[in-house]
């Protein structure tokens, strides 16, 4: 991929991802800061509101109106945490010009609208308006409270908090539902002031006109913010410390059951070939034996987060089996110490591995995914990690397991004895 | 009409319709084999024959053609660093993968086990475990279960209203022999169609097929559509759930016309105009806190079926139903015509970015072709509908009689 990055204002970054090939561009401006328990909510909230309020909008409604006449562009506001860092993203995908009736274009009015987002809120009084406000609130509570309808996302969220406890990894994304009341327009508009003073800036453009407007725009926008000292998070390693064991009842009618392992810091190609061979893959230890050979569970697999060094195992299990699932996902890592797995095994693993990393380049908003998560941990790119998987060797594999240690387990099921 | 990819179809000598869809710059290339045979078809007629197979069939035969006598295909794949899957939905169930390299090799393990089952006693009894898991699953999903509560309200006989896994006790009636009556019913080449997306090598995925796929007779299947009323079964389903926030789902029945497709189109144009984003019934509803941000409005639709479905989360459903039901009366006679362009332009958009996808472009030209159209002809379609087209539907649509409210959870349902 051919990517421009530059500096266009104190800590703000502008990328161009060079591409004509797609019919559809987007465009997503990242504030990357550091969050703690204090004001993850107000951060949570403030994505919320700012996609709402824009200024030379009357009300969201023509706000949507407008992005429906741009043929259908998107306008999103998100947060989300990579590492220990906080990212509050703005983001739009629309159509390129390539894909529009001749003569109309509608890249950079949507960049006008998003500046419109970030810097002219509607403001009165040195406040967010209240009437947005409450509906926001309103609406990010029944967010939080309903993250119980997704069992499986539940129970990892869960799990990372039952081990990280105090650690900043473990503060909730969406924030807490009982802060929301000590929120009100004014303390808003503060944390938004010093959001603007403080983040680390990302702005990624992948589409097909020349960038020249858009980056003016974002220029010019924070070139006005005074004072700007971004800050971000300094990404620490997983905390070392006792197993955690919790078992938490509910009446579901399958178990989920979550177990965390801290690896070395043997790299993230080794790490990732370590736990594709495990659990990553259709042809892993633990799909083949775990889910296929001895039916104990419907899913059951292991994913690896770089930024924590850290390997997630997750299985949905029948209520009843879940000591039994929970012994065998053990049993099999002891196997992957052992190196109970074929030179093909490997090789097989490999080549998945470089194939996924490949075709992330066809995927546009995974690879915006992948950018933005490298600029912010300071990582190597696709292509680096591809040719280092190639290099991993049995030896590598094995000895990072050896070293790799179970430190958390949490299951969620309708357990008998509690 | 603007160029989005190049696109050629090719009819092989065995009866196997091919469709290319190359995408100018892409290094991936995506590979679809559908079936047109999905969780719907429990009755059909083969070469004079009828036939009826226990709920969950189709899902049933995906997960057991993964397999055959000597292993099973994930393993395969794993040489070829290909990512592969199967999916099997209402009306259709496909084989896929996707990869950098080793194409050729990757579409011939596709070809040999999709055209090689392998059904035994032993591994039916084994996958009945797996799938039982899997339905278990989906009952902790609330979402899940209000929308096949609102489908189990709205339809008396149409199998769409049944999970598309089936349930544990239809799936125990599964063996090998019901298993190959339905493999060689719709697993017959000329039934049959494979769609490649992204990079694409035509000579290489002609030899293959012409190596791998042998000419077979052609089967004739009719398949039973159920005799269906317009009314519904019941307005209100409860599932009773614990430890979940509810969720609802609120179902129109509609009548189908001659054009699925184009009306399709048209209810997903005016769906948007009357509960989309953009609409004064969005606004309210969000403004007053009637509904949050997991409200959605879609058009749920097959071969012979359609309806209007308004999903959220929260325990206000009774207030969601009532105000959509005044907003659809005020409405009739006074269309918000001002919005229609707009509505327009949005879905135009919605499936114009669709062809960036290898994944979304190769599925979608499956399911156009099963439904007898070219993989263009949505966008196609959508800029020949007009306003007063859309103001007439309007008219007919969203009947309060043949309203379905569903919700899974606890409360907020009288």
């Amino acid at each position: 991929m051919n990517v421009i990055r530059e500096k266009i204002a104190e800590g703000v970054y502008f990328s161009h991802i060079k591409t004509d090939k797609y019919k559809s561009g987007r465009l997503i401006v990242n504030l990357v800061s550091s969050v703690t328990k204090d004001n993850v909510t107000k951060r949570s909230i403030l994505a919320a509101v700012l996609r709402q309020s824009p200024r030379s909008f009357e009300s969201f409604s023509e706000l949507n109106i407008e992005l429906s006449s741009l043929y259908g562009a998107s306008l999103y506001s998100d947060t989300a945490k990579i590492g220990d860092n906080y990212v509050l993203t703005l983001g739009s995908s629309f159509l390129n010009d390539t894909a529009l009736p001749k003569g109309v274009s509608v890249t950079n009015r949507i960049a006008e609208i998003m500046a419109g987002v970030i810097f002219n809120p509607k403001i009165e009084n040195g406040a967010f308006k209240d009437d947005i406000l409450a509906v926001e609130k309103e609406n990010l509570r029944e967010a939080i409270m309903s993250e119980i309808n997704d069992k499986r996302r539940y129970a990892v969220r869960r799990a990372i908090e039952t081990y990280f406890g105090e650690d900043g990894y473990a503060i909730p994304t969406d924030g807490y539902a009982e802060d929301l009341d000590e929120i009100n327009g004014e303390n808003l508009y503060k944390e938004y002031k010093e959001l603007l003073k403080t983040a680390a800036v990302e702005i990624i453009y992948d589409g097909s006109l020349s960038p020249d407007e858009i980056k003016k725009l974002f220029a010019e926008g924070f070139s006005k913010i005074e004072n700007r000292a971004p800050i971000s998070a300094e990404n620490k390693a997983a905390p070392k410390k006792e197993k955690t064991v919790v078992r938490e009842k509910s009446d579901v009618k399958q178990a989920k059951e979550v177990m965390l392992f801290i690896c070395p810091n043997a790299g993230t190609p080794v790490l990732k070939v370590m736990s594709a061979l495990y659990g990553g893959t259709p042809f892993s230890f633990l799909f083949k034996e775990v889910r296929e050979k001895q039916s104990l569970c419907y899913y059951c697999s292991s994913s690896y987060v770089r930024s924590k060094n850290m390997m997630i195992v997750e299985s949905g299990v029948d209520n009843a089996k879940t000591e039994k699932a929970e012994n065998e996902i053990i049993n099999q890592f002891e196997n992957l110490k052992k190196g109970t797995f074929t030179d093909s095994d490997l090789e097989n693993t490999k080549q998945y591995l470089k194939s996924l990393c490949k075709t992330v380049e066809d995927a546009p908003s995974t690879y915006l995914d992948r950018y933005l998560s490298d600029m912010i941990l300071k990582t190597e790119g696709l292509e680096k990690e591809a040719e280092k998987i190639d290099k991993v060797t049995r030896e590598d594999v094995i000895s990072a397991a050896k070293e790799t240690t179970l430190v958390g387990i949490y299951s969620l099921g309708n357990f008998d004895n509690e | 009409m603007n160029e989005f990819f190049k696109y050629e179809k090719i009819e092989h000598k065995s009866g196997l319709k091919i469709l290319l869809l190359l995408m100018k710059g892409f290094k991936t290339s995506y590979a679809v084999l559908g079936a047109n045979y999905g969780s719907v078809d429990t009755e059909f007629i083969r070469d004079g024959k009828k036939l009826s197979v226990p709920a969950g069939t189709a899902h049933f035969l995906e997960h057991k053609l993964f397999e055959n006598e000597d292993c099973d295909a994930f393993s395969r794949y794993a040489e070829t660093g290909a990512s592969a899957n199967a999916f099997t939905s209402f009306d259709k169930t496909c084989y896929l993968f996707r990869t950098t390299d080793n194409f050729k090799k990757s579409l011939e393990i596709l070809l040999d086990f999709s055209l090689n089952p392998y059904f035994s006693e032993e591994t039916v009894a084994k996958e009945q475990g797996i799938i039982a898991e899997e339905i278990k699953m989906y009952r902790d999903n609330p979402g899940w279960q209000a929308f096949f509560g609102m489908l189990g309200g709205m339809y008396k006989n149409h199998p769409v209203k049944t999970d598309i896994a089936g349930s544990e006790e239809s799936i125990a009636k599964i063996t090998p022999k019901i298993l190959y009556d339905c493999y060689n019913a719709f697993y017959n080449v000329n039934n049959m169609v494979l769609a490649v997306s992204g990079k694409i090598d035509k000579e290489e995925i002609l030899s293959v097929c012409d190596e791998m796929i042998k000419p077979q007779k052609k089967v004739e299947i009719e398949k039973i559509s159920p005799q269906e009323p317009e009314e519904i079964v019941k307005n209100r389903v409860i599932t009773e759930m614990t430890g979940v926030i509810p969720v609802y789902a609120l179902g129109y029945k509609e009548k189908i016309g001659n054009d699925i497709l184009r009306q399709e189109l048209l209810s997903s144009i005016v769906l948007d105009m009357f509960a989309g984003d953009i609409s004064p019934l969005y606004k309210r509803m969000y403004n007053s806190g009637i509904i949050n941000d997991s409200f959605s409005a879609e058009v749920f639709s097959g071969r012979d079926y359609l309806s209007f479905v308004f999903e959220g989360e929260g325990g206000n459903a009774e207030r969601v139903a009532e105000e959509i039901e005044k907003e659809a009366s005020a409405l009739r006679n006074n269309f918000p015509k001002e919005l229609f362009e707009i509505a327009k332009r949005e879905l135009y958009g919605r499936n114009a970015r669709a062809f960036d996808g290898v994944e979304s472009l190769g599925n979608l030209s499956v399911s156009m072709y099963f439904a007898g159209h070219e993989p263009l002809d949505a966008v196609k379609i959508i800029e020949t509908i007009t306003a007063e087209e859309a103001e007439n539907y309007f008219k007919k649509i969203l009947n309060p009689n043949r309203s379905v409210l569903s919700v899974a959870g606890n409360g907020g349902i009288k």
